[in-house]
């Protein structure tokens, strides 16, 4: 139970490396230093493997899935990816938001088309892809259908599909179910399961939701309170295949209670930093 | 909707009626008010004379050319006060005040500088669609969310593919909306100021018939402007119901890619 | 994220306006735009406060606010009014709505003429243009206003029994209010660019003379100080009654 070098996976290779990553928001002015939202963060992702980063509110999680897809420059430390260092959206890495990000002015199948269009793939062979990982993600039959006629657990698995597509080497996944309902979250989770062992996609998954962390990952990297550090890390030793059915496991209980040992006092500090932001701005 | 339409079309042809009826009736002179068939047959003999075309082709003209020219400008200017908050919010209350004032007033100006001819009303034109067009292009530009570019950038999208890919069809619809604003006020400016001080144009023979007490030409041209006004208002606003279509509540495709 | 020092929006909008200015002094100074077309702004100042202090200048303000106000009382009362019934019966509202804003779309200032023959070149054609051109965003705006009260707040209306009238007078008419003082706004501002625009084109009333006749006299100092003027009269208008409304929807 300490940061970084837990190794269980099988397969050793490192495709993703985070190496003393620190991040500081810009400041008001340029005298003034902003406010330090990550700090010294290590993890390496294993190829085939599904890591998830757990943090209580405003712990920095989301800038660090910003920092590692390129969308965020000016931090220190360095992401790279098999030895090649990330500092703008790079092609081997696809990003998957919490917000509703499919474009409402193009159907479930361009949506899912956009990224090989930008890559000048043929119309006809990113047609034949994109039908390929809709039906991959049950959505057969939507292809036609525009986002404003889709439910919101829909729309993301477009989003989703419309990111594996381009057959990324690692999918950073920043809360994707967070939006959704708890039904609707489950549902979604197991399907990620059936479609991650299906391409033996590599993840680095983002929530705060510790149940969903265990479900799906092979290991779970727990952050502090913000500035945000590598609390703890813990490896996941449920057997593959999975299913949600796990969730009523004891095994699943236990882990859920060591997680939420450690977050427990994280979460009251992120709760403290809350509360006296909110003194100071009525102050 | 079948109720509705039976319900316009039925105080649309009440209106008509009653104007036959009180043109006819006597009770306002029929110099000042002549009864809604007299005014008809006016229009058929408007349309049937040669000179008409001339009009219509000298305003058609000036309004062409005025919309497109403030279009340009608009888009040029509207555009990048999009992107970034700070410039939008120094130049709104610029475009919010002068937007509102009666653009006519600026005609003596353009005469000085254009002369009497049809350049001045270009510039009428021009500058009234200017206002619309530029306010709605910088909103849409604005309200494009960031999610979007942020998505496509992810998505390997370069610069020049995230304008083409994000902000134009994002921003088509609102764009499009403002197009239609501009072109009413664009004619509006130019048959107006055609009435001011002009060599031919729509407005200018309106007016002319007023001194010559013609009055059924008069309203005949009157009717025939506002007609192809609503007409081409409405024309636009089914072009930009069918750019939104994908929007919530419609079907089919989207107009770009 | 980031953030430049970037000056307050008051003072950037000050120096961007004099900026432009400075930028129009020179341009004519150096003859890259002809003194006889524009006016030195540095020249128009003082010939517009000249003509500030003229007393005819207050004198035809006056007279553009009174016929402003006349086309206001009766497009307020009037719109107001056909606003309501046409909420109160759905039927006529929903086939009247498209026929309304499809006029309101319209050149309707292109009517003139028409006012014209019927009124002759009096001030009852300058207000009775105004008021056809404000009343109708207020028939609009007060329909969509009552149409737009919240469900809840009629159910709870319904929960405490009230009147007709009381509900009309402490629901309804308080939670529409604001939406009809939007549309009160709007057609006082169109009301008053109606106005101002026939009187320049018809060269009766107030202002719009003034700019027309100053246009006449071949003083581009005039004309221009002219035109300056009622810019400004026009954009303090619009800055007040956008004030107020602000006020009153507080």
């Amino acid at each position: 139970m300490q940061s970084g070098a837990a190794q269980t996976t099988a397969e050793g290779k490192t495709l993703l490396k985070i190496q003393d990553l620190s991040f500081r928001y810009p400041g008001e002015s340029a005298d003034e230093l902003g406010i330090l939202a990550l700090e010294g963060i290590e993890v390496d992702v294993r190829e085939g493997e599904f890591v998830s980063i757990v943090g209580p509110s405003g712990c920095g999680k989301s800038t660090l899935l910003s920092v590692v897809g390129g969308l965020v420059s000016g931090f220190e430390g360095s992401v790279s990816i098999r030895g090649e260092e990330v500092r703008k959206p790079h092609p081997d890495i696809g990003v998957v938001f919490q917000e509703d990000s499919t474009f409402p002015w193009r159907n479930a199948l361009r949506n899912v088309e956009f990224g090989l269009e930008l890559r000048g793939v043929p119309k006809e062979e990113r047609r034949r892809r994109a039908q390929e990982i809709l039906r991959l993600f049950g959505l057969e039959g939507f292809e036609q259908r525009f986002p404003g006629h889709l439910s919101g657990g829909m729309k993301q698995r477009v989003a989703i599909a419309r990111t594996l597509v381009l057959e990324p080497e690692i999918l950073l996944m920043d809360e994707p179910f967070g939006a959704l309902d708890e039904q609707t979250r489950i549902i979604l989770g197991e399907e990620l399961l059936r479609i991650q062992q299906e391409l033996r996609q590599t993840v680095l998954f983002i929530t705060h939701n510790i149940q969903e962390s265990i479900m799906l990952s092979d290991r779970v990297v727990i952050l502090s309170a913000r500035p945000g550090r590598i609390k703890a890390v813990m490896d996941v030793d449920f057997p593959r295949p999975r299913d949600s059915t796990l969730i009523s496991s004891t095994h699943f209980a236990e882990l859920v209670g060591k997680i939420w040992a450690v977050l427990r006092d994280e979460s009251l500090k992120a709760f403290g930093q809350d509360s006296q932001k909110k003194e100071a701005n009525n102050a | 909707m079948n109720q509705s339409l039976k319900i316009q079309l039925g105080t649309i042809i009440l209106v008509l009626a009653l104007w036959e009826v009180l043109g006819r009736s006597g009770l306002i002179l029929r110099e000042i008010f002549p009864p809604f068939s007299e005014v008809m047959t006016s229009l058929v003999e408007l349309l049937a004379s040669n000179d008409m075309w001339l009009h219509i082709i000298v305003s058609a003209y000036e309004i062409g050319w005025g919309f497109a020219i403030g279009c340009a400008l608009a888009l040029l200017v509207g555009a990048p006060l999009g992107t970034s908050d700070y410039l939008y919010r120094l130049f709104d209350p610029l475009f919010y005040y002068l937007g509102a004032i009666p653009k006519i007033i600026l005609l003596p100006i353009f005469i000085l500088t254009l002369g009497v001819g049809v350049e001045s009303k270009i510039g009428i034109a021009a500058l009234s669609a200017f206002f619309p067009i530029a306010v709605n292009t910088a909103l849409a530009v604005r309200e494009v969310k960031p999610i979007f570019v942020r998505a496509a950038r992810s998505l390997g999208a370069s610069r020049g593919q995230i304008y083409s890919k994000i902000y134009l069809p994002s921003t088509f619809g609102a764009v499009l909306s403002g197009m239609r604003l501009g072109l009413g006020v664009a004619i509006t400016g130019a048959l107006l100021a055609e009435t001011s001080v002009a060599q031919a144009g729509l407005g200018f023979r309106a007016i002319e018939f007023y001194a010559q007490f013609r009055v059924a030409e008069m309203y005949a041209l009157i009717f025939l402007i506002f007609i192809f006004a609503l007409l081409l208002n409405a024309a636009l606003a089914r072009l930009i119901q069918w750019t939104n279509r994908y929007q919530i509540g419609g079907d089919g495709r989207a107009p770009f890619s | 994220m980031k953030r430049r020092k970037a000056p307050p929006l008051y003072l950037a909008r000050l120096l961007l306006v004099l900026t432009l200015l400075i930028l129009l002094e020179l341009a004519i100074r150096i003859g890259l735009i002809n003194r006889f077309f524009v006016v030195l702004p540095s020249e128009l100042i003082p010939q517009v406060l000249r003509d500030l202090v003229d007393r005819e200048f207050l004198t035809l303000v006056g007279i553009t606010f009174y016929e402003t106000a006349a086309a206001f009382l009766f497009a307020s009362v009037v719109g107001v009014g056909i606003g309501y019934l046409l909420w109160r019966s759905r039927r006529l509202g929903v086939a009247y709505e498209p026929l309304i804003a499809g006029l309101f779309a319209s050149p309707i200032i292109l009517l003139y003429p028409i006012f014209l023959v019927i009124f002759g070149r009096t001030p009852l054609a300058i207000i009775a243009q105004g008021a056809i051109f404000g009343v109708l965003p207020v028939i609009l705006f007060t329909r969509q206003a009552f149409a737009g009260v919240s469900p809840t707040l009629l159910k709870v209306a319904a929960s405490m029994n009230l009147s007709t009238r009381d509900r009309f007078r402490y629901i309804l008419l308080p939670a529409a209010a604001p939406t009809i003082f939007t549309g009160l706004r709007l057609g006082l501002t169109y009301i008053l660019i109606g106005v101002v625009a026939m009187e320049y084109i018809v060269q009766i009333g107030g202002l719009g003379k003034l700019v027309a006749e100053t246009s006449l006299r071949l003083s581009t100092d005039e004309l221009y100080s002219g035109i300056t003027l009622v810019v400004a009269i026009s954009v303090l208008f619009i800055y007040l009654t956008q004030r107020v409304e602000n006020a009153v929807r507080r």
